[in-house]
């Protein structure tokens, strides 16, 4: 092999591989930051979560797989019965908020507790 | 511990493992010859061009490469990650492994016929840089492991809906 062929390769490999490395560095960086909101982590049941109007919508990371959930249930007699439900958990900002029924379904593992009022 | 954290973790753990298990064992004997083991014990010349111009390092980071595309081959088989840009950079994997091979064949049989002269004279300029593309070569592929590990470890903590 001729020895600028040797020279060219050489400065290509290492650039390359420098690169590969701060692409590596980035993306190991996007893996431990804490509060990555980005769309491709939204569960797909929150995808589809639409809140009452006057509630707040669920934080677009929301994840409640571990949390413990209690809820109320406010209006029985109506078709779109709604549960009010403390979210243990979440931080104070996220603490409350309106859940569907059919959405609580989805979330099979989650001891809901609902009283009449 | 909240439960993403916890398999972002794991995941990161399985990660480290593999990067000394896969790559930094391997890579470290080969580079012991050079420093601490040559340097300190060996009092030989041209010794940097004796260890890297025999393209040792090039079978060890084809090697490496092949262990990542059968990971990907497996996390497509199994996983159902079936990304197209990590199926293009699974096949660039092989065929950096495959030309890798190829090229160390062509440096082997250039380390063999040559003579290396004595130590008060210059080792030829092709030697040192055959040495040179070596390290080069290995430390690309390592960078090129990392990054498709790491990838391959996004995809699967968080894996992209499907259409």
């Amino acid at each position: 092999m001729p020895v600028e062929m040797l020279k060219v390769a050489s400065l290509l490999l290492f650039l390359g591989g420098i690169v590969l490395f701060a692409w590596a560095i980035r993306t190991i960086r996007q893996l431990l930051a804490p509060n990555d909101s980005s769309p491709r982590r939204v569960p797909t049941a929150a995808r589809y979560f639409r809140a009452p109007k006057g509630h707040r919508a669920l934080p677009a990371a929301f994840d409640v797989s571990g949390l413990e959930l209690s809820a109320t249930l406010v209006r029985p007699s109506s078709s779109n019965d709604l549960l009010k439900a403390d979210i243990n958990g979440l931080h104070d900002t996220d603490r409350s908020s309106n859940l569907r029924p059919e959405l609580t379904s989805t979330y099979a593992p989650i001891p809901i507790c609902v009283e009449a009022e | 511990m909240h439960a993403a954290q916890e398999a972002t973790q794991k995941s990161l753990d399985a990660f480290v493992k593999w990067l000394v298990v896969e790559v930094v064992i391997p890579l470290s004997f080969v580079l012991a010859l050079f420093w601490p083991i040559g340097w300190l014990a060996l009092s030989l010349p041209h010794l940097f061009e004796k260890i890297f111009s025999s393209a040792d390092l090039l079978p060890l980071s084809a090697l490496i490469l092949l262990g990542i595309f059968s990971d990907f081959e497996q996390a497509a088989l199994y996983e159902r990650i079936r990304s197209p840009w990590l199926t293009a950079l699974r096949y660039c994997a092989i065929l950096l492994a495959v030309l890798y091979l190829f090229t160390y064949g062509f440096c082997k049989v250039r380390y063999l016929e040559y003579q290396f002269p004595s130590p008060a004279e210059a080792v030829s300029d092709q030697i040192t840089w055959l040495a040179i593309f070596s390290l080069g070569a290995a430390f690309f592929a390592v960078g090129m492991a990392i990054a498709l590990k790491v990838k391959l470890t996004k995809e699967r903590l968080h894996p992209r809906p499907r259409p």
